[in-house]
C-alpha cells in the first residue's frame, strides 16, 4: 500500500495527464471527430512542441529553485540572429547554428550571473533579461521581418531542425520527444540531476553536503536559455523568416506548461514530462476552441483557468495520497 | 584522558565577526579521539558558531584549527567531510523533498560507467547502503530507501543524518542540538545512538543549551560564554548542579 503512495507521490505528471486526457475527449466530441483528425493533429503537436522544448529547460529551472522569465526574447533573439547572420553576413548555416547557439548561451550565463553573484532574485534579473534581449531584437531587425534566403531553405540543418517527415509532422516533434527523454534521464538518474533536485528543494542542506548551488544553478540557467535557443531556431527554419515579436508571451506559457504540468514554485518538485505534456495541454486548449468556433481572444482566458485549475488538481491529489497512505 | 592522547581537533585562538557582533573571541577548543564532548552555553554562547566553522561553513576571522596534529584550513563543508567531520546540524542536512537514498549520498553520489560517456547514479547500490543505515538506526520497517524525507519524524531524521555519519566512516560527528524538538521516546533513541558512536570510536560533539539532555552520554563538558571558553572539565570533575551554577554565573 505504502509502495503505491510512494509511487504515486513522485509522479507529478499524474495530474496533468487526467487533465489532458479530459480535455482531448472533450474536444473530440465537441468537433464531432474532427479534433482527432490528422491535420489538427499536425498543426497541434507543432504548436505544442516549440513550448515544449521551452518548457523542459523551464521546468529543470524551476525545479532548481529559480525562473527565466527572459525565455521568450532568447527564442526571438536566437531566431532573429541566425535569420540574420544568413541573410545579411553571408555566413553560412552551421557557422550561424553554432554562433546562435552560442548567443542563448551566453544570455544563460548572464541571467545566472546577475542572480546568482549579484544575489538579485531570478524573477527580477531575468524580467531585466526579457527586455534586454527584446530590445536587441527589435535592434538587429531594425522593426522588420527576415527572411531565410533560398539556398539556406534546402540546407540539411534546416531541414533537419524546420522539416518534416511522415504525414508532414514537423520535425520539431522528434526533437521535443528527444529532449524531454534526455532531461527526463539527466533528471532522474545523474549527479547533476541529484544536485539541482537537492539545491531546489533545500538551499542549505544542499551547501551543507558539499553541493555547490551556485554551480549547479549556473549551469541549469544557460542549459534553459539553450533550450529556448533551439527552439526558436526549429521555429525559424520551419517558418523561413524571423519577425521582431518571435517567441513573444512564451516566456508565461512556458511557465504555465510546467505548473500544469506539476511544477511547484519554490523548487525541488516536479517533472520534465509533465512540463512536456503541459505545453501540449496549453496548445490543445488553444487549438480545440479554435475548432469549436471560440473567438481566438478566449485563448488567453482558458490559459488562466487550466492554469488554477492544474494547481488546484495537483495540490488536491498529493494531499490525497497524504492522507489516503501515510495518515 | 587528555594529557594522554594527542587531540583529533584542536582549535586555537578562534575569533569570528559578523559586522560588528563577536560571535567568537580567541576561543580554544580540543576533542580527544573517542569522547563525547558536551557543548554548553546559554543563547547566543557561539557553541553554533564555532561548530560550523569546524563543519567549514563559516570560515574563522582569525584562529588556527589542527586535525590529527595537522594545520588545516576548513573551507567548505567538502573539506570537511574530506577530514572525516560529520555535521548533523539542527533543522538543516536533509532535502525534505528528496528520498532517503539520495539525500545520504547527496555530494558524495556513486556512478556507474554506461558505454564510453555515459555516467549514471549507481541507484541499485544507493538504496543497498541507506537500506543498511536504516537498518543501524533502528528504523520502522515502513521507512524505505525510497521514502521521502518529508514523511519523516524529527527523531527519524536526526537517526538518519547519524546513520550517514557512521556510513561514511567519520572520526568527528558534530551535533548541534540533535535532540530540540523531539518526543521523549525519539530523544532517547538519538542519545542511544550517539553512545553507539562512541563504542564505534568516533568522536562526538553534542551541543545543548540543556545539559541535563548530555550530561548521561558525555565524557567531557565545555562551557562556552560570549564566545570564549570559561568551563572545561571531565564528566567526573562536576556535577549537573555546578555547571548549571556556572552557566547562570550572572
Amino acid at each position: 500500500m505504502l509502495k503505491m503512495g510512494e509511487f504515486l507521490s513522485k509522479r507529478r505528471e499524474i495530474g496533468v495527464i487526467i487533465g489532458s486526457t479530459v480535455l482531448v475527449s472533450v474536444f473530440s466530441i465537441a468537433t464531432e471527430g474532427r479534433w482527432l483528425s490528422i491535420r489538427n493533429a499536425r498543426v497541434l503537436t507543432q504548436i505544442s512542441s516549440l513550448l515544449g522544448i521551452m518548457a523542459v529547460g523551464q521546468a529543470l529551472l524551476i525545479i532548481s529553485g529559480e525562473f527565466d522569465l527572459s525565455v521568450g526574447s532568447v527564442f526571438g533573439l536566437c531566431g532573429v540572429a541566425f535569420v540574420t547572420l544568413i541573410s545579411k553576413t553571408g555566413l553560412g548555416v552551421v557557422p550561424a547554428f553554432i554562433i546562435s547557439m552560442l548567443v542563448a548561451a551566453l544570455a544563460g550565463f548572464l541571467n545566472g550571473l546577475i542572480t546568482l553573484k549579484g544575489r538579485i532574485p531570478s524573477l527580477i534579473a531575468t524580467l531585466g533579461g526579457l527586455f534586454i534581449y527584446r530590445g536587441l531584437v527589435y535592434y538587429v531587425t531594425g522593426g522588420f521581418h527576415r527572411s531565410l534566403p533560398s539556398a539556406a531553405r534546402e540546407h540539411l540543418l534546416v531541414k533537419i531542425l524546420g522539416g518534416s517527415f511522415l504525414y508532414g509532422f514537423n520535425n520539431s516533434i522528434i526533437w521535443h520527444i528527444f529532449i524531454t527523454v534526455v532531461f527526463s534521464i539527466v533528471l532522474a538518474y545523474t549527479v547533476y540531476g541529484n544536485r539541482v533536485l537537492s539545491v531546489g528543494g533545500d538551499k542549505v542542506s544542499a551547501l551543507s553536503r558539499g553541493v555547490n548551488v551556485i554551480k549547479t544553478k549556473w549551469i541549469t540557467f544557460i542549459i534553459t536559455s539553450m533550450l529556448a535557443g533551439f527552439a526558436g531556431l526549429c521555429s525559424v527554419s520551419k517558418m523561413r523568416m524571423a519577425s521582431t515579436t518571435l517567441g513573444e508571451k512564451m516566456e508565461l506559457e512556458s511557465i504555465a506548461s510546467t505548473v500544469i504540468g506539476g511544477c511547484v514554485l519554490t523548487g525541488g518538485v516536479g517533472s520534465i514530462w509533465g512540463a512536456a505534456i503541459g505545453a501540449f495541454l496549453l496548445s490543445t486548449i488553444r487549438g480545440g476552441l479554435i475548432m469549436m468556433g471560440a473567438p481566438p481572444y478566449w485563448f488567453i482566458t482558458f490559459v488562466g483557468i487550466a492554469l488554477v485549475m492544474a494547481v488546484i488538481l495537483n495540490t488536491s491529489l498529493s494531499s490525497w495520497i497524504r492522507r489516503r497512505y501515510y495518515l | 584522558m587528555r594529557s594522554v592522547k594527542e587531540p583529533l581537533v584542536k582549535m586555537v585562538g578562534i575569533s569570528k565577526r559578523f559586522g560588528a557582533i563577536r560571535a567568537l573571541e580567541n576561543a580554544n577548543f580540543e576533542v580527544y579521539p573517542e569522547e563525547v564532548v558536551a557543548l554548553v552555553g546559554d543563547n547566543g554562547a557561539g557553541k553554533s558558531t564555532l561548530v560550523r566553522i569546524l563543519a567549514g561553513i563559516y570560515p574563522p576571522t582569525k584562529g588556527e584549527i589542527f586535525f590529527e596534529g595537522k594545520r588545516v584550513s576548513i573551507s567548505s563543508p567538502e573539506v570537511a567531510e574530506k577530514l572525516g567531520i560529520e555535521a548533523v546540524h539542527q533543522g538543516f542536512g536533509l532535502v525534505d523533498t528528496m528520498s532517503i537514498a539520495r539525500n545520504v549520498f547527496l555530494g558524495r553520489e556513486p556512478t556507474i560507467k554506461k558505454g564510453k560517456f555515459f555516467r549514471f547514479l549507481d541507484l541499485e547500490r544507493m538504496r543497498q547502503e541507506s537500506n543498511k543505515i536504516l537498518q543501524t538506526i533502528g528504523a520502522k520497517s515502513q521507512v524505505t530507501p525510497d521514502s521521502e524525507v518529508s514523511f519523516l519524524s524529527g527523531g527519524e531524521r536526526q537517526s538518519v543524518k547519524i546513520g550517514r555519519a557512521l556510513f561514511f566512516k567519520a572520526k568527528l560527528v558534530i551535533m548541534d542540538e540533535p535532540t530540540m524538538a523531539l518526543s521523549v521516546r525519539e530523544r532517547h533513541h538519538v542519545l542511544e545512538l550517539v553512545k553507539d558512536l562512541k563504542t564505534r570510536g568516533v568522536s562526538v560533539i553534542f551541543i545543548s543549551h540543556d545539559i541535563h539532555v548530555v550530561y548521561d552520554v558525555c565524557s567531557r563538558v565545555v562551557i562556552l560564554e560570549e564566545g570564549s571558553k570559561i568551563g572545561d572539565f571531565l564528566k567526573n570533575e562536576v556535577t549537573v548542579d555546578e555547571i548549571v551554577r556556572i552557566v547562570r554565573r550572572k
